[in-house]
């Protein structure tokens, strides 16, 4: 059977169940623009609603794309109140961690102490599980605010990740199968050690083995609405170009191993020059991306093939947002939009 | 078609995505991308979802939709039904087997670290360094090299502890013949050379050449095979050997493991443990002539 697949991100926008976008591609392809268009579109869409931008990126620039400081703590955009940011300092975070640790461990003068902090602070990954403690956090958010709808705290409709390059990206979704593994293998061991444990009044490591449950409780959940379609969507940004398609092909069968749903795919950075006859470089390059393009037309027939065009200058600050996103839910036409490529104001 | 909602056309379309995965095709997409590639002519590479159709010895296969396909005979078309009556009940993650046991703690730890496909290529240096330790302590604990290596220590010791008794027997026979020859030959050569219990025929004996001249030679005898003794015994590192022999020792180093400050004296106390052994050979040497003098006062 055949299905008319429109060349854009409206059905996501439309999604009324999604509760995870997550934006992605390699390194220099438009991850933060999109996902901020995407967070825009959503606040549009939905301005009763809540939503929340985060980067995982250990380079953030959210801040940049929106011209205003971010911080770790979720800060509402100026000019779209129901939109906030935050982009995660794995450092504070850390030390946020280490504190916590410290109630387990008051020595100050304790060696092991000190090797461990330094231990976690050189994991591989360990930005991606910091990013990740930071949905689980906001997962036991909305469940406090199920609870008790009149609780302080901000339950978000949707949360959208601008994540990090491709690596680092697949580690962090790859996080929550294998944590849960791990705390299933800790909850084996609670079970044959507990009844030892409480024999000999250690009281505090039975405290531990139960907050691990707690988290393998919640770490469960999220694996589970990762890998859910009508809870999480995964949008690859790409450009037409033979490494982007080629990495943007290699995480999505990647994804797809996790069983998480991509469905659409962004291709930035688009030149439309047939018309531009005075340039030959564009011409030329424009011929190289539509090579690309029609290999991708092929290759994902069944995905939201959205083309976006390449402007004159950085789309930054919230207004150019707003302009610039809009393309994401209505076909960018170069003749009868081409003027978009030189109207958004250099911030 | 335009009966389909969102939600089933969402889902037919994930199937339809998947089934064209399905059967080899990942890798035929990822080479016939490579392929158009101006820098790579020919490539090999391997899909992440294919490399999961090979059986893993450690892992029970794991019931996703996309292994489903691998199975099928006829990847190329997709079997919806197969694939809704899977989706029913929200298929686990392949990272994520519901048996805990079917799971390898190994494994586990290498995609912690992201030593799978987080950077591509699972080369991370720390990654490396700690699987590698981990596998080499394994190692150390399943074969018996280690039982091998103080099986032979404990001859070697024993080895050197026979050839140090052996040194000593040979030396004991130097010195008592030294002795005795020395000895008999200054009882032959003078008169006045013997024991007495008389204070008075002592005192005669004692002033004479002969008397002197066998302390002298005793002395200097004494002197070059004790001395010799503790050259040999040193160059042998026969002092390595004693501390498993001797009683002091042993008490000093079983005090070190407690107060470990008293290891700092233990080269001192094995020093004055070499010197005190020779000291007792020339007490013995002398309890010798002792007892040779007394055969003569009775002769």
């Amino acid at each position: 059977m055949d299905f008319e697949l429109e060349p854009t991100l409206e059905s996501i926008i439309n999604q009324d169940t999604l509760k995870w976008v997550f934006v992605g591609g390699k390194g220099g392809v438009g991850k933060t623009t999109t996902s901020s268009s995407v967070a825009v579109q959503l606040a549009l869409k939905y301005p009763q609603d809540q939503f929340l931008l985060i980067s995982t990126d250990p380079a953030h620039n959210l801040s940049d794309a929106f011209c205003q400081k971010f911080n770790k703590n979720a800060t509402p955009v100026e000019g779209l109140p129901n939109l906030s940011c935050m982009e995660i300092d794995p450092e504070a975070a850390m030390s946020d961690l280490q504190q916590q640790a410290a109630q387990y461990n008051n020595d100050p003068n304790d060696p092991l102490k000190s090797m461990m902090s330094d231990l976690t602070g050189s994991i591989p990954g360990i930005d991606e599980a910091l990013s990740f403690m930071e949905v689980l956090k906001h997962i036991k958010n909305q469940k406090e605010n199920a609870e008790s709808p009149d609780s302080n705290t901000i339950s978000y409709k949707t949360i959208i990740f601008d994540t990090a390059p491709t690596g680092h990206t697949l580690r962090f979704l790859q996080l929550p199968a294998t944590l849960e593994k791990l705390l299933g293998k800790f909850q084996d061991l609670s079970g044959k050690l507990g009844p030892m444990m409480s024999m000999l009044g250690a009281g505090q490591q039975q405290d531990v083995f139960g907050k691990l449950n707690e988290l393998q409780k919640n770490v469960s959940e999220v694996n589970e609405q990762f890998t859910n379609a009508d809870l999480t969507t995964f949008v690859c940004v790409c450009i037409s170009e033979f490494l982007s398609l080629y990495e943007t092909e290699r995480m999505i069968q990647e994804l797809m191993s996790y069983n998480m749903d991509v469905n659409s795919i962004v291709v930035n950075q688009l030149l439309f020059a047939e018309d531009d006859e005075n340039c030959k470089r564009c011409q030329s390059r424009w011929k190289m991306q539509k090579k690309y393009l029609d290999q991708m037309s092929e290759l994902y027939e069944d995905y939201h093939l959205v083309k976006m065009p390449l402007l004159g200058t950085e789309i930054r600050g919230v207004e150019n947002l707003k302009r610039f996103s809009k393309y994401l839910l209505t076909p960018y036409d170069p003749k009868a939009d081409g003027h978009l490529v030189y109207d958004i104001e250099e911030q | 078609m335009s009966t389909l909602t969102p939600e089933e056309k969402r889902r037919l379309l994930k199937e339809r995505r998947a089934a064209k995965m399905a059967g080899g095709n990942a890798t035929g997409r990822l080479n016939a991308i490579l392929n158009q590639g101006n820098s790579v002519k020919s490539s090999t590479v391997t899909s992440v979802l294919d490399k999961d159709e090979s059986p893993k010895p450690t892992n029970a296969p794991i019931p996703t939709p996309i292994s489903k396909f691998h199975g099928d005979d006829d990847p190329d078309t997709s079997d919806i039904e197969q694939l809704l009556s899977t989706r029913v009940s929200p298929a686990p993650s392949p990272l994520a087997p519901q048996d805990p046991t079917a799971s390898d703690i190994d494994e586990m730890f290498k995609k912690m670290f992201g030593g799978q496909s987080g950077n591509g290529s699972g080369d991370d240096p720390l990654t490396s360094m700690m699987m590698s330790m981990m596998q080499q302590s394994q190692k150390d604990e399943g074969d018996t090299t280690g039982l091998q290596d103080q099986a032979y220590e404990a001859q070697l010791l024993k080895y050197n502890m026979y050839n140090l008794k052996k040194l000593k027997y040979r030396f004991l026979v130097v010195r008592y013949l030294s002795v005795v020859v020395n000895f008999v030959y200054h009882f032959f050569a003078s008169t006045t050379f013997r024991g007495s219990s008389h204070a008075f025929s002592r005192a005669a004996g004692m002033s004479g050449y002969y008397n002197n001249g066998f302390f002298v030679t005793f002395v200097s005898l004494e002197a070059v095979v004790l001395s010799s003794y503790l050259v040999i015994s040193s160059r042998r590192k026969a002092s390595e050997n004693i501390s498993s022999d001797n009683l002091v020792l042993k008490v000093v180093s079983m005090a070190a493991a407690v107060v470990p400050a008293v290891q700092r004296f233990q080269p001192v106390i094995v020093q004055l443990v070499k010197y005190w052994e020779v000291l007792s050979m020339l007490v013995g040497d002398l309890a010798l002539v002792a007892v040779l003098f007394g055969l003569t006062s009775v002769l």
